[in-house]
């Protein structure tokens, strides 16, 4: 008796957890999260992507800085004409390589703020056009795009 | 018998060694994990506003610059971000600072707000460019065993820095 009730119970129990991730995932999709709780939607995409900007511009920013201190070292080791120790990694030929990286790198990092920007955008017009997934096939063209 | 219980009570007074052992290293690392992650990025910074980011940004630098053996000089930028819909907000920026030969360092400073402690927390900071960063790694040099070494020392160094700052004679406090 008491081994069928528990068995009872944990059935019980798992039904409840299937039925909730049932729901988490109906609701994390576009369709139902846009029509039925816009505002929790808008609000978590917007913030992520603000978020998301803000940490782009911040990379962005490191690797500017990284690149002028690498650049004042290579200036300082060139006037003071003294040469690197042995098996030390600051050289004249990886500080030059390092500005070159750096060179590659800051080209990457500002087209990253540039796309985190247009997400941004993207999700602002979206939410003054008050856009909702429809469950036809959506056409490219519509409001707020 | 008597041999018998006397091996038995060896045996036993080695696994309270070995028990006492693992509680300490236990300890050691439960230290470090708060410390890391609750007591190094708040210290000193509390009590200083959402909108005070230059003073915060000010004392984690100075913290940092003494740690390192830098004089800390000032910043060359400094930039504070937040987001409008959520609580978030970064303030961040890089200090510039005078080594004991005179050479030229920059400090990256990076702080985060927390609604949840309500005051500003450091986030990641480090010199730029140091004599064993990165950037200056080529594609066989150093070798795979040696950028573990260096990734490993790194790490040491950094929570030794940290621990002087806080319970060091030259905190972050000192003006």
């Amino acid at each position: 008796m008491r081994g069928k009730l528990f068995e009872r119970v944990l059935k019980a129990l798992l039904l409840a957890a299937l039925c909730l991730t049932a729901y988490k995932g109906l609701v994390a999709t576009p369709e139902i999260a846009t029509n039925f709780f816009p505002e929790r939607f808008y609000r978590g995409k917007i913030n992520d992507a603000e978020n998301s900007l803000i940490m782009k511009e911040r990379h962005y920013d490191f690797n500017e800085s990284l690149d002028k201190a690498v650049r004042v070292k290579l200036e300082e080791l060139l006037a003071s004409g003294k040469k690197p120790s042995p098996g030390s990694l600051v050289t004249e030929k990886t500080l030059r390589l390092a500005i070159e990286k750096n060179q590659a790198k800051r080209l990457r990092d500002a087209d990253s703020v540039l796309l985190a920007r247009e997400k941004l955008e993207r999700f602002l017009r979206l939410e003054a056009a008050g856009w909702a997934m429809g469950l036809s096939c959506e056409t490219a063209a519509g409001p707020g795009r | 018998m008597a041999a018998h219980i006397k091996e038995k009570t060896g045996r036993r007074r080695l696994a309270r060694v070995g028990w006492t052992l693992f509680a300490a290293v236990l300890l050691g690392v439960g230290f470090m994990i708060w410390f890391g992650a609750w007591r190094y990025p708040g210290y000193g910074l509390s009590g200083i506003s959402k909108t005070d980011y230059a003073r915060a940004m000010t004392v984690a630098a100075r913290g940092m610059a003494i740690s390192e053996g830098l004089t800390f000089e000032d910043f060359d930028f400094m930039k504070f971000r937040e987001v409008e819909r959520g609580s978030e907000a970064y303030a961040w920026g890089a200090a510039r600072c005078r080594a004991v030969g005179g050479g030229t360092e920059y400090l990256w400073v990076y702080l985060d707000w927390s609604e949840k402690r309500g005051q500003w927390l450091r986030n990641y900071s480090l010199v730029l460019a140091g004599p064993e960063d990165e950037i200056y790694y080529t594609r066989l040099r150093p070798g795979q065993r040696d950028r573990a070494a260096m990734a490993l020392k790194r790490i040491w160094r950094m929570n030794r820095l940290h621990l002087w700052e806080v319970y060091g004679e030259g905190g972050a406090l000192t003006p």
